[in-house]
Order: structure tokens, then sequence, then C-alpha cells
């Protein structure tokens, strides 16, 4: 059964975190990833029935309206073909891919994102936050358009207070373009964002003996059955 | 006398200087100025709004005789409820919330005030400095235009030209004086951050989360 779709596209990669952040909240729909093209521009991309995909889509648009965001383009779909979801990267596959990555192990905080134009910018801000609050630098993300976004994790009085100390030091250093913090995310917009690869815990293999005593239980019966019969004769005959 | 003259005249002529002669009001009213019904403005009041810019006069505002409001720059709104005293002098733009009551002969440089505040006679509020700053800023680019608008105020009467004839200010000699106001480069950086997306969600979150941060963190000595 095919769901609706519904795609909603800002110039910054914080503000559409926050847009995706608000769709999933306001209506049933599941959050399939973002598409980072280049130039700035990033896309969320919702699935869900038509009446959650609208809702949501219409609750996005007013977040990014709210994030001073001119250039909004949206879309929805009621019913796409099977041939546009095997194309096209808004399938419900990537987050299947995404959640067999293995589990971080900064699940369940809030999320800080800070965005800046040029890189030693966005250094100088995620080092600040670094020492200003016990928050875990979790990821950068790089959108195009010199856009790149560090991405913190922690509690959220500690992120709310990096943030702003971030801010800041990037207006201090270079362009900062766009902030924002997510108190409490979802599930599924925690496994869209990215994270370094330190953070994530890969399951370990414990080494099972099981095979080999079963090999040995058939030998055994093997010569078993090769076994010959002794007779012993008893002690008092001549 | 108002509402005839209002009423006969094109919309054009409406917004030039005039006197109002009737038993109720002794103003002059210059530019565009917008008076609300049950205000009530003493005698010798002088509401002058530049070109591109507007008075409001609220419900119920009570002006004292003698007082000056002046828009330039941008709107100047004086809210419903508002008390101005005799002789208060508001120059610039701004705006005057509801209930706030001005002290007789204060003056208002291009600054705001809150609701039901109150300020004390004969006191000066905003940068002191604002005026001379717009000089300094706009005598390379405004210098002509202010020498236009000094020529045609008192001919404008008799000549009946036009409101829509005289060019606009120019937004430079609006942004000028308010970049020159900020001294340093921190504070400019301050106010630019204003405008960044997601700023002020962040700044509603640690309010709440820090309900006494704004108390306790003064503004100039952040950062």
């Amino acid at each position: 059964m095919s769901t609706s779709l519904g795609l909603i596209q800002t110039r910054s990669f914080p503000v559409i975190v926050r847009v995706a952040d608000a769709m999933t909240k306001s209506a049933g729909v599941t959050l399939i990833g973002f598409e980072k093209i280049s130039g700035g521009y990033c896309t969320a991309i919702v699935r869900g029935n038509i009446a959650d995909v609208r809702i949501a889509i219409e609750e996005g648009i007013e977040v990014a309206r709210q994030f001073n965001q001119e250039e909004i383009s949206s879309l929805v779909i009621p019913r796409p073909l099977p041939n546009l979801e095997v194309v096209l990267p808004i399938s419900s596959k990537l987050s299947q891919l995404a959640q067999s990555r293995g589990y971080s192990r900064l699940s369940n905080l809030a999320v800080g994102l800070l965005e800046t134009r040029g890189f030693p910018a966005m250094v100088g801000a995620a080092d600040t936050m670094l020492k200003t609050a016990d928050v875990q630098l979790a990821a950068y993300e790089t959108i195009g358009d010199g856009l790149c976004t560090v991405i913190i994790r922690g509690t959220v009085s500690n992120v709310a207070i990096a943030i702003d100390a971030g801010m800041y030091e990037a207006e201090r250093i270079g362009e900062l373009n766009a902030v924002a913090v997510i108190p409490r995310p979802l599930d599924e917009l925690e496994q869209a964002l990215p994270v370094a690869s330190c953070f994530v815990a890969q399951p370990v293999t414990l080494p099972v003996a099981i095979p080999q005593a079963q090999k040995e239980e058939v030998q055994r019966s093997e010569r078993a059955g090769e076994r010959i019969p002794v007779y012993l004769e008893p002690p008092g005959t001549p | 006398m108002r509402s005839t003259l209002a009423s006969t005249l094109p919309t054009s002529l409406r917004s030039q200087a005039w006197l109002a002669q009737s038993g109720k009001a002794h103003y002059v009213v210059s530019g565009e100025v917008d008076i609300e019904e049950e205000a009530s403005i003493g005698p010798g009041v002088l509401l002058r709004a530049n070109p591109g810019c507007r008075i409001h006069i609220g419900r119920g505002v009570c002006i004292g005789a003698g007082s000056i409001l002046h828009a330039c720059g941008g709107s100047l709104v004086v809210e419903a409820g508002a008390t101005l005293g005799r002789g208060v002098l508001v120059i610039g733009q701004g705006t005057i919330s509801e209930n706030a009551c001005i002290g007789s002969e204060a003056t208002l440089l291009n600054c705001s005030i809150l609701r039901q505040a109150v300020i004390p006679p004969g006191s000066l509020l905003g940068d002191p400095t604002w005026g001379s700053e717009q000089e300094t800023a706009g005598v390379t680019q405004t210098e002509p235009e202010e020498a236009e608008r000094v020529q045609e105020l008192p001919a404008a009467p008799a000549q009946g030209v036009p409101e829509a004839k005289t060019p606009p200010p120019s937004p430079k000699a609006e942004v000028t004086p308010q970049e020159q106001a900020e001294p340093t480069q921190e504070k400019r950086g301050v106010g630019k951050l204003n405008g960044i997306p997601g700023r002020a969600e962040l700044e509603r979150l640690l309010g709440k989360i820090y309900p006494h941060r704004q108390v306790l963190s003064s503004r100039d000595g952040r950062f």
C-alpha cells in the first residue's frame, strides 16, 4: 500500500531539522530523511496518510516562516507511483538503512545545531560550546554554499547555554547563519541526524561452541554401530 | 471645519500643513497625521510628520498645550490612553505605549516608552547626540533634500504643491544614524544576532530554563 509523500525545502540545516521536529510531532508521519543537494538547499521527506502529511507540511511551513526563511518550497503528493519510489530516495528503505547503522550512545539527549558560513567559525563555535557546558560534539554537516552545521548533544539546559555562547563566538570569528535547539527529539529524527562513528556502539558477536559438540555426537554414534559384541564366559566353567 | 476641509480636498492636499481653526482644536498638523476620535489635543500643539513618516494619535490620548511631536526617520505612534504633559517635545520615531504618562516639558529623542510607564517632568530620554550625528551623517546625502523641505514648508499652503512630488527620504539616511549610534563593534555584533533564524526561539527557551537570567545579566556586559 502506497502512502502519501510530503516534502519541504529550506536553505539552512538547523532550520530543516527544527521543521522536521515540528512535523513529526504535529501528526502521524514518518520522517524518511534529509536530502541535501548543494547550494544550501535541504529537504525533509515525510511519509504517512494524506491527512497527516497535509497537517505536517502546513506545520512545517509555519515553523520555517518563524525562522525567517524566505525561500520555502513544499510539495504534497497523495499517491506517488511505485516507479517514483524505486528511483528517488523517498521510500522508507533509507530509514531502514539508517536504523541498521548501530546504536548511538548519544540518544535520548537534547540536540543543538549551530550553522555558520565558513569552517573556522564553526570550529571556533564548537570549541567554545564544548568548553562552556557539558555537551558532546556529535557530528558536523555541510550543505554547500559555505554553510556548515555543528551538532551537539547534552541535557537541554547545557545545550541551550552552549548554543548561546557558541553563537557569539561564531559571530566574532565569521558569519553565523542559524541556530536551533530541540529539547526532546523523537527517535526517527535522531536516526536521521548524522552521528560521528566514535559514538556509535557496534554490536559484539559472542563465539558459540555448539556446532563442535554436535559433530562429536555424530562420530560417537557411528562407532557405536561398529561395536563388536564381546561374550564373557562365567568364571566357574573349565 | 476640519472634516469639511478634509472631505473637499483631494487626498494629496490633505497632508499639507493647515491650521485647525475650529473651537475644538487649535493645533497645527503637517504631513501624514491621523488622529483618532476622543483624543484631546491642547492649544498650540504642533504635529509634524516628515515625508515618508507618519504620526498616529490613538483613542483617548491627551496631549498638553504647547507640545511638539515631530516624526522623522519612521513613524511616531502614541497609543491609546497615553498622556503627554504641557510642552513635551517628541522627535524622531518610536512608540509611546498605552497609558504611558509623560511629565511636562520632557524631551523624547527617538525612543519608545513602555506601557504604563511614568516619565518625570523635565526629563530627557534618548541619545542626546542623536541629532548632531544625524546631521553629520546626512551632510553628504540629505542636505539638498533638507534644504528643499525647508523651502517647501512655508510655501506649501500658498502654492498647494501635492505631497507626492517631494521625494521620500532615502533609506540610507535612516540607516546611517542607527549604525553610528552603536559605538562598539561588539554591540553591533549583538544587534546583528537578532536577525539570526532560531535566535528568538533560543531566547524564549533560555528564558523558560533560567527565569532570572535577564535580570542577572546586564545587556552591555555580556561577552
